[in-house]
C-alpha cells in the first residue's frame, strides 16, 4: 500500500491544488456566489414627501472671470490651503472682469411650490462681489423680492469666496433673513455675518444679520418642507473651508432633482448618497448646479468615468453650470448626456450650459 | 526479473495517482484555507 503511488508526484499535485482550490474559492465566490454570500445592501431611505413644481433660476454663476487673475492670487498667497480670509483676491484692473474687478459670484434662486399650492422662495449662495451681486439681484427680481421679505430663507450651500463673500448685497435688502449654514463654517464665516469685514481679502460686510442662523448637521437628511431637504457632507475644501451642503427635492410624477452650489462632495458621492438614504434615490431625475468636475478647464481621464457614472442614476436633466467646465459640458454632451442648454448672455461665455439669467423648470 | 517497459509503466502509474491524490487533497486544503481566510479578515473587522 505504502507504495502505490509517489510521495514526490503527491506533494506537487497537492501544491498545485491547494493553489488552485484557494484561488478558485475565491474566484468563485466573488463572483458566481457573490450573491448569495454578500449580505443584502440595507438601504435607510427617509421619505422626504413630495413637491408639485420646481423652478430654478441661474441668478449668478460665474465667479470670476480671469482664470489666470484668480489661480495667480491663490499661487502668490502660497497655494490651494491658505486661508480664504487672508488671500488679497485681485478686485481691479482685470480687463475681462466687471468693473475691472475678477470677482463675480454664484446665486441660484428657487422656487419650490407645496402640495397645498405654497410657493417657498429660496435665496441659495449670496456670491462674492457685492457690487456684481446687487446687479444681478436687481435684473432678476431678487433685490425686490428680498426687500418685500418675500423670500422665506438663505441657504449658504458652504462657505467658499464666491459663494459668501457678497453677503452684503443680500444683508442690504433683507438683514434678517433666515439663513442655513453647513456644520464645518469657521469662526471667520459667523464674524463675517456679524458684520466683521476681512478687508485684506477684501471681503467687506457693513451690515449685520439679525436673522436666525441654523447650523445643519451631517448625521441626517435635514427635511426642511414636504418634498424639500438639505443634505450636508462633512468634506475638507480648498483654502480652508469645511462642509458643504445641497438641496434634494421631490417633485410630483417627476422624482428627485438635486440642486447643488459647488458639489465639492463629489457628484458620484452625492447621487450615492441621497440613493442610498432618499425614497426613490435609485432614480435621480435631474441633477442642477456646479459639478465641480474641470473649474479650470483641465481634463484628467479619470474624470471620463464621472462622466459614464451619470448613466446609473438615469439622470434626465442635467442643468449643470459654474464648476462643472465648459469642457465637462462638452464631454457629457458627445457622451448623449443630457446637458440643458442655456443662452451665454450676463457675461456667461457660452451657452453649452444653464448660464445667468436661465432657468430650469420641472414640473 | 521484470520488464524494463513493465518497471517504468508501473512507475509512471505510480506518479499519475500521485499526481491525482496530491490534487484533490490539495484542493480540499485550499478551499479551507480560504474560508480560513475569509473567517480570520470577518474576525479582524
Amino acid at each position: 500500500m505504502k507504495d502505490d503511488f509517489s510521495r514526490r508526484s503527491f506533494i506537487k499535485g497537492m501544491a498545485a491544488g491547494t493553489l488552485a482550490g484557494y484561488f478558485g474559492a475565491a474566484g468563485l465566490s466573488s463572483t458566481v456566489f457573490k450573491n448569495q454570500l454578500l449580505p443584502e445592501e440595507k438601504l435607510n431611505q427617509v421619505d422626504i414627501g413630495e413637491i408639485k413644481a420646481l423652478k430654478i433660476k441661474v441668478v449668478s454663476e460665474t465667479s470670476w472671470y480671469d482664470n489666470n487673475v484668480f489661480l495667480n492670487d491663490v499661487k502668490g498667497a502660497g497655494g490651494l490651503l491658505v486661508n480664504q480670509y487672508t488671500i488679497p483676491w485681485t478686485n481691479e484692473g482685470v480687463k475681462a472682469g466687471y468693473q475691472g474687478s475678477n470677482l463675480g459670484g454664484f446665486s441660484t434662486y428657487i422656487e419650490a411650490t407645496l402640495m397645498d399650492g405654497k410657493v417657498m422662495k429660496i435665496h441659495m449662495d449670496t456670491g462674492w462681489n457685492s457690487a456684481w451681486m446687487e446687479k444681478r439681484f436687481r435684473e432678476e427680481g431678487i433685490a425686490e423680492k428680498l426687500a418685500k421679505k418675500e423670500i422665506d430663507f438663505m441657504v449658504q450651500t458652504h462657505e467658499h469666496i464666491d459663494h459668501f463673500f457678497g453677503l452684503e448685497a443680500t444683508l442690504k435688502f433683507y438683514p434678517d433673513i433666515p439663513i442655513y449654514v453647513p456644520k464645518g463654517f469657521y469662526q471667520e464665516g459667523f464674524d463675517f455675518l456679524k458684520g466683521k469685514s476681512f478687508p485684506v481679502a477684501n471681503a467687506i460686510n457693513n451690515i449685520s444679520h439679525r436673522g436666525k442662523v441654523t447650523v445643519l448637521d451631517s448625521s441626517k437628511v435635514n427635511i426642511l418642507y414636504p418634498g424639500i431637504a438639505l443634505m450636508t457632507f462633512d468634506v475638507p475644501i480648498i483654502l480652508r473651508v469645511f462642509g458643504e451642503q445641497a438641496f434634494v427635492f421631490n417633485v410630483k410624477d417627476k422624482g428627485l432633482v438635486l440642486v447643488t452650489g459647488c458639489c465639492h462632495q463629489g457628484i458620484i458621492s452625492y447621487m450615492e448618497e441621497v440613493r442610498k438614504k432618499v425614497k426613490g434615490g435609485e432614480k435621480i431625475y435631474a441633477v442642477q448646479g456646479g459639478l465641480h468636475i474641470s473649474p479650470f478647464e483641465d481634463w484628467d481621464p479619470q474624470y471620463d468615468d464621472l462622466i459614464l457614472a451619470f448613466n446609473k442614476y438615469g439622470v434626465q436633466k442635467i442643468g449643470c453650470n459654474h464648476c462643472t467646465g465648459f469642457i465637462t459640458a462638452e464631454k457629457m454632451i458627445k457622451a448623449g448626456l443630457p446637458v440643458v442648454k442655456g443662452t451665454a448672455r450676463s457675461m456667461t461665455k457660452r451657452d453649452i450650459y444653464l448660464g445667468n439669467g436661465d432657468e430650469l423648470v420641472i414640473a | 526479473m521484470a520488464d524494463e517497459r513493465e518497471v517504468r509503466g508501473t512507475a509512471e502509474a505510480k506518479e499519475t495517482k500521485g499526481m491525482g491524490s496530491g490534487v484533490i487533497v490539495g484542493v480540499i486544503v485550499g478551499i479551507g484555507l480560504f474560508m480560513l481566510t475569509v473567517q480570520f479578515l470577518y474576525m479582524a473587522k
